[in-house]
């Protein structure tokens, strides 16, 4: 698998660790910011394969974030993949309403994540 | 001028000038116009027939002398008048002709006096107003003979020619014998005539009188028509005749009417004139009497009685005065102001109720305008405004007003008033009665009441409020219940996802190194197996909350079975191979398609397979589906049969309880939270359903699931709300 440039948005420091050190060892290249409104404002301003996106943000939670990223027609097709801690019913949809690609429920499973990543990685 | 024209014009002049004197004199008496008009002609005609008398010495008559005697015979006239109006107006028969008969006297002999001043011809001037004096003489003379008694015309004429013919031969007596040719045949006849006529005036003016006409001196009983009841009275006061009716009414023996006393008549106080008599019936009868006095030379002096029943009348004005003293108590006993109002606003009279509450007399009130006795205050009418009122009320049937109105004590009350216009008063002119209720309790009391409801209005509207808010707060704390729920199961994830994380790539990082046989993988893993139970434990936890808060909603869809089992069977797959077990799964024949939550039914199914897997090693796990077919509650029926250990009855009880789980020594091992059946009989339930265990020690168990096939109306009521 080619290596890809990762944006992820977790306000959580441990989060954002075990999501460095598991793109690292992957090889894959990884930006990090701390809540939505940077996130958007760097998806917007440069080129990334796939957006790991928390929703429980200070600033700007993950949803809204979600919807103005996908605002921007440039990005329509930049894959969003909520990776949240909210994993009751109804949650999945609701983030995938927000226009987020795929959902991916906290605790991390690495095998999930792996095989998302693939799934919607531009070939 | 012969004397008939002159008799002729006398009449036609006297008739006019009585027939306005008589229109004078009808007004205030009962006397017939015809009589006064004879009495007219009678008066008129005195003078000329003096004149005509004395004419042959006329021309020996002085200017002057002709002069006086036509004043004499003027005042004569003026005399005779004023005694008919005297008779009429006081009713006076004895003394109105004494002074009547006086007055004529009197002039008579001033007539005689001016002639014998003339001293012409005065014999025969004498003569001639001698006779003319005659006549009021003879009224003097009629009266003292007959006492005024009703004579006949017969009478009349023959006592009037009686005494002309003497009042004549005193003439003649005075005379020499060559006055003589003066009184020819037939002036002596005209003076007795009207002598007689003068006679028959003089009697006792009759007053008309309605009803039976009494009758003549000459008359009999039975001359009256039938019906009338009358009687004859002897001297003695006895009934000599009567009259069939008076005999039936009395009750009179026909037979022997003489000797009878005069009926028991008593006079009635109230009524004047009036009698009452007691049959012997016993009902009282009123009556009024008329009295004649009659004379024949057959019976001699007698007293006809003629009876009028006036019982109807008397009744009428009876019950008329019962009526007006019920009526008159009824206003006064009324609790109701009540005034009658003329149509300039005056009181015409006003009840007890209105004076207390004046605190006045009737006499300070009845005359007063009805504006004076209530002063216009704020909430009072003024004059202009009673008067309004007033004109309304005649306009109107009823015109109602609220007043307030001040007492004689300065206390003012709330009135109801009603005018309404009552039969015209007198001349016409409308009255007006005005009704007061008090209803200034009434009032109060309804306003009381008003301000009751309307707080009971508020208490309502505040304890609706009271109770939309408790909603509210209701609603909320169920919205923040599921918040809670939401932010649990997120914050717990949270550090599950460090803890999960770390020890992953902490496990990798040794697998890199080819340290996998290192005790210290090992304790990884154990972190890793523990912390995946506590997360699912979390989600048994959260699962049930929401069951218990009535959060969890259902989603229905319709599902392809044969797809929906393949899912099932590769999920469970892994965990069944895991110790040795073999899983086979039989749907019926004709089941293709349900509607059922998926995800639910999943997870009990899951559940089920799980702990068949679990405490089973080396076996056979089925999975049997079948539906009931029913129409009106269809359900789907799962058999999840194993053939492992198998429970006591008591557990098979237990399990279903919440964090019950069968001691066991592999429970850490098989990792079940012990919440997996509760959940999974709550999602049954939840669905229509319920779930059975059966089993025994070392005889495998069954569990038996059924859930409703289909959306229920409230369901679907609540995922489109």
């Amino acid at each position: 698998m080619q290596p890809l440039k990762v944006l992820v948005a977790d306000d959580n420091p441990d989060g954002r660790a075990i999501l460095e050190r598991f793109l690292a060892r992957k090889n894959h290249q990884a930006v990090f910011v701390a809540d939505g409104a940077a996130c958007v404002e760097r998806a917007l301003s440069e080129d990334f394969d796939l957006v790991l996106l928390d929703m429980n943000m200070p600033v700007l939670d993950g949803w809204r974030a979600a919807e103005r990223i996908r605002a921007a027609k440039t990005y329509a097709e930049l894959p969003i993949i909520a990776f949240t801690a909210y994993a009751m019913q109804g949650d999945r949809e609701k983030c995938l309403d927000a226009g987020c690609s795929d959902y991916l429920a906290k605790p991390i499973d690495f095998a999930e994540l792996d095989a998302l990543l693939r799934k919607h990685v531009r070939p | 001028m012969t004397l008939f024209s002159l008799f002729a014009f006398s009449c036609v002049a006297s008739a006019l000038l009585f027939a306005a004197v008589s229109a004078l004199l009808a007004r205030a008496e009962t006397a017939g116009r015809g009589d006064l008009v004879c009495a007219g002609v009678a008066f008129g005609a005195a003078p000329l027939i003096a004149l005509e008398l004395a004419s042959p010495a006329v021309p020996s008559v002085a200017p002057h002398a002709m002069l006086l005697i036509a004043a004499a015979a003027a005042l004569f006239v003026f005399s005779g008048l004023c005694s008919v109006f005297i008779v009429r107006r006081y009713r006076l028969t004895a003394m109105s002709l004494a002074a009547a008969s006086l007055v004529a006297a009197l002039l008579g002999v001033a007539g005689v006096a001016a002639a014998l001043s003339a001293k012409a011809d005065g014999v025969r001037n004498l003569v001639a107003f001698a006779a003319a004096a005659a006549a009021p003489i003879s009224f003097l003379i009629h009266w003292l003979v007959f006492d005024g008694r009703p004579l006949g015309p017969f009478r009349h004429v023959f006592a009037g020619a009686l005494l002309a013919a003497a009042a004549t031969a005193a003439a003649f007596a005075a005379v020499p014998e060559g006055g003589v040719e003066v009184l020819a045949p037939e002036k002596f006849a005209w003076l007795s005539a009207w002598a007689a006529v003068m006679l028959s005036l003089a009697r006792a003016p009759e007053k008309k009188e309605a009803g039976v006409a009494l009758p003549a001196a000459t008359f009999s009983l039975e001359d009256l028509p039938d019906g009338v009841i009358a009687f004859e009275l002897d001297a003695n006061n006895e009934v000599c005749a009567a009259t069939q009716a008076a005999k039936s009414f009395f009750r009179l023996e026909p037979s022997v009417p003489q000797g009878r006393k005069a009926p028991l008549l008593k006079p009635v106080g109230a009524e004047e004139g009036a009698y009452c008599f007691t049959d012997r019936a016993g009902s009282t009868h009123y009556v009024r009497l008329r009295e004649r006095r009659i004379e024949s030379a057959k019976h001699g002096v007698r007293r006809l009685v003629v009876v009028e029943l006036i019982d109807e009348a008397v009744a009428q004005r009876e019950s008329g005065r019962r009526l007006n003293a019920r009526l008159s108590s009824v206003i006064d006993a009324n609790d109701d102001l009540l005034l009658f109002i003329s149509e300039s606003g005056i009181v015409t009279d006003i009840n007890r109720c209105a004076l207390h509450f004046l605190k006045a007399s009737r006499k300070e009130c009845v005359g007063a305008y009805v504006w004076t006795l209530f002063p216009e205050t704020a909430k009072a009418p003024s004059a202009h405004g009673w008067r309004d009122y007033l004109a309304e009320a005649e306009k109107q049937e009823t015109v109602r007003v609220e007043a307030a109105l001040a007492g004689g004590e300065g206390q003012t009350r709330l009135f109801k008033l009603a005018f309404f216009r009552v039969a015209a008063g007198e001349g016409g002119a409308p009255e007006f009665v005005c009704f007061g209720r008090d209803v200034t309790e009434i009032t109060q009391t309804r306003k009381s009441f008003q301000e009751a409801q309307s707080r009971l209005e508020q208490t309502i509207a505040s304890r609706t409020r009271e109770l939309q808010d408790a909603k509210k707060a209701a609603d909320d704390a169920n919205l923040s219940k599921s918040r809670f729920l939401a932010n649990m199961s997120h914050e717990l994830r949270t550090p599950l996802n460090a803890i999960l994380g770390y020890t992953d790539l902490m496990r990798q990082d040794l697998a890199d190194e080819g340290r996998k046989e290192t005790q210290e993988y090992k304790d990884l893993d154990r972190v890793v197996v523990n912390a995946r139970n506590l997360l699912n434990l979390i989600n048994d936890i959260l699962d049930l909350s929401k069951v218990e808060a009535n959060k969890m909603t259902l989603s229905y869809s319709d599902v392809a079975l044969e797809q929906f089992l393949d899912d099932i069977k590769s999920a469970i797959d892994p965990l069944v191979a895991k110790r040795g077990n073999v899983l086979a799964v039989r749907a019926a024949d004709d089941l293709h398609s349900v509607t059922i939550d998926r995800q639910k039914v999943s997870q009990c199914l899951l559940n089920l397979l799980s702990n068949a897997s679990k405490f089973t090693e080396a076996g056979k796990i089925s999975l049997n589906i079948w539906t009931n077919g029913a129409d009106e509650a269809p359900m789907i029926y799962f058999e999840v049969i194993d053939t492992g250990k198998g429970m006591t009855p008591k557990q098979c009880e237990a399990i279903f309880d919440e964090f019950v789980q069968v001691e066991d020594a592999d429970k850490l091992n098989a990792g079940g939270t012990g919440l997996g059946l509760p959940i999974t009989r709550r999602f049954c339930q939840l669905m229509g359903g319920d779930i059975v265990a059966e089993s025994a020690p070392g005889a495998g168990s069954r569990f038996t699931m059924w859930v409703r096939d289909g959306e229920p109306q409230e369901s679907k009521r609540e995922s489109a709300a």
